[in-house]
């Protein structure tokens, strides 16, 4: 017996559609109203009496393989840093910095900043300034001129306090969205627990210096508890904030082992800064790629 | 005679997938370098070319279509029609030229390779 034919497309697009993983809602709404066309064109086609609509669906294809490629190639293009705007591309490089802002507080009280950390800094600032101009947030411009003139102590007050009316403003945002709409919720999500623990570690950092291994160690486990969650591998922003802290932390690495910084003991801030960066490199490489690796096995199986 | 060639990409039927899974690409650029067409319209027009020697699971068309995109070969924009729905249209890219140039020169070589093997050379055939 034929079942009317729209509600056979709705129920081959339901299975598609639940194939399609932490695709953006509107894409998959996209994808489902381009397919349902095809296949109100293969439907209507049907010229013999005899035809069922099933048939011209067999003719589609298997709607879990069609909707585990349609993921599958969505993922390929959101792990590409060259398919994010530039916006995204400068915040990745602003979240970096912060282990940069955690490598020089860690600094014995004795140390003195040197020509390469102003440079650094100076870059940090820059882009700052731009992340903050693009995406439109207060703590940015407030940090940014305090790192020129020398790391006021009231300037990370401020961006404390605006950091936690940026986290309040995200939340009611999140509530705005409708209620399954779970990868934009979970992409709100992951942007408000980061906006928050660099809000309160960056000026905890310089604000109680004598607990700054606890916050050094908190700072370092950050990655590591998004990992764990499975939040970082849900939106290309935070992947590849961690991608770039990988490479980052690594490279600050084998420039302060090379140095022979802050290897003298395992307490010494620098130390921290440096063994972090080997940690990130050491935990989330593999786990990176097996993660790829999972994930393309089941979206071929 | 099965004189209908049905190919099922990912499912070997009447012919080896691997023969064809690489050239689903090189089918929807050619199609695609004579006019921007939408999905449905490249198989039809895929199936009209090969004399109805070539029909695929027609779903499989738009993983390849973004892998397209993403590289790309084509672009994609959706356009208002004057009776009906709107419609997504896709139009090859100068890279998308490009590289059907590529393909079809490799597809050439590979015919002529092809041949040489099945048949046998000139000078080795018995009479």
């Amino acid at each position: 017996m034929n079942r009317p034919a729209e509600q056979a497309i709705d129920e081959y697009l339901d299975q598609l559609s639940a194939q399609l993983g932490a695709m953006p809602s509107e894409i998959q709404q996209e994808t489902r109203e381009e397919l349902r066309q095809h296949l109100q064109f293969l439907v209507a086609r049907q010229s013999t009496p005899r035809q069922i609509t099933e048939s011209a669906l067999r003719q589609f294809g298997d709607p879990v393989v069609i909707g585990r490629r349609l993921a599958l190639e969505w993922e390929e293009g959101e792990w590409s840093l060259s398919g994010l705007p530039w916006q995204q591309r400068i915040a990745v490089i602003r979240e970096a910095g912060a282990a940069e802002i955690a490598e020089v507080a860690l600094q014995p009280s004795h140390f003195r900043l040197k020509t390469i950390d102003y440079c650094q800094l100076a870059l940090l600032a820059v882009g700052w300034i731009l992340s903050s101009a693009a995406q439109g947030t207060m703590p940015g411009l407030s940090l940014a001129p305090s790192l020129l003139m020398g790391l006021s102590q009231g300037a990370f007050v401020l961006y404390f306090a605006l950091g936690m009316i940026a986290c309040f403003l995200e939340w009611k945002g999140m509530g705005a969205l409708p209620a399954d709409d779970a990868p934009n919720r979970r992409k709100v999500l992951n942007n408000l627990i980061a906006r928050a623990g660099l809000s309160i570690l960056i000026p905890g950092v310089f604000l109680f210096p004598q607990w700054v291994n606890i916050f050094a160690v908190a700072l370092m486990l950050m990655p590591v508890l998004l990992w764990a969650t499975g939040r970082y591998q849900r939106t290309p922003r935070s992947r590849l904030v961690l991608q770039t802290a990988l490479v980052y932390g690594a490279v600050m690495g084998i420039l302060l082992g090379a140095t022979m910084r802050g290897i003298d003991t395992l307490t010494h801030g620098t130390a921290l800064a440096a063994y972090s960066g080997w940690l990130w490199l050491l935990v989330m490489l593999p786990f990176n790629f097996f993660g790829r690796w999972f994930w393309k096995r089941t979206a071929k199986r | 005679m099965y004189s209908r060639v049905i190919l099922f990409f990912g499912e070997d039927m009447a012919m080896k997938d691997d023969i064809t899974k690489g050239h689903t690409q090189t089918m929807i650029l050619a199609v695609l370098d004579r006019e921007p067409l939408h999905g449905y319209a490249i198989a039809r027009e895929i199936e009209r070319k090969s004399d109805g020697l070539l029909t695929c699971q027609e779903g499989v068309l738009y993983p390849a279509l973004r892998a397209m995109e993403r590289e790309g070969l084509v672009s994609s924009q959706w356009e208002n029609q004057t009776n009906g729905p709107a419609r997504k249209i896709y139009t090859i890219t100068e890279s998308g030229q490009n590289m059907l140039t590529k393909r079809t020169q490799a597809w050439q070589q590979l015919q002529v390779a092809m041949g040489s093997i099945l048949r046998g050379k000139p000078n080795e055939q018995t009479s």
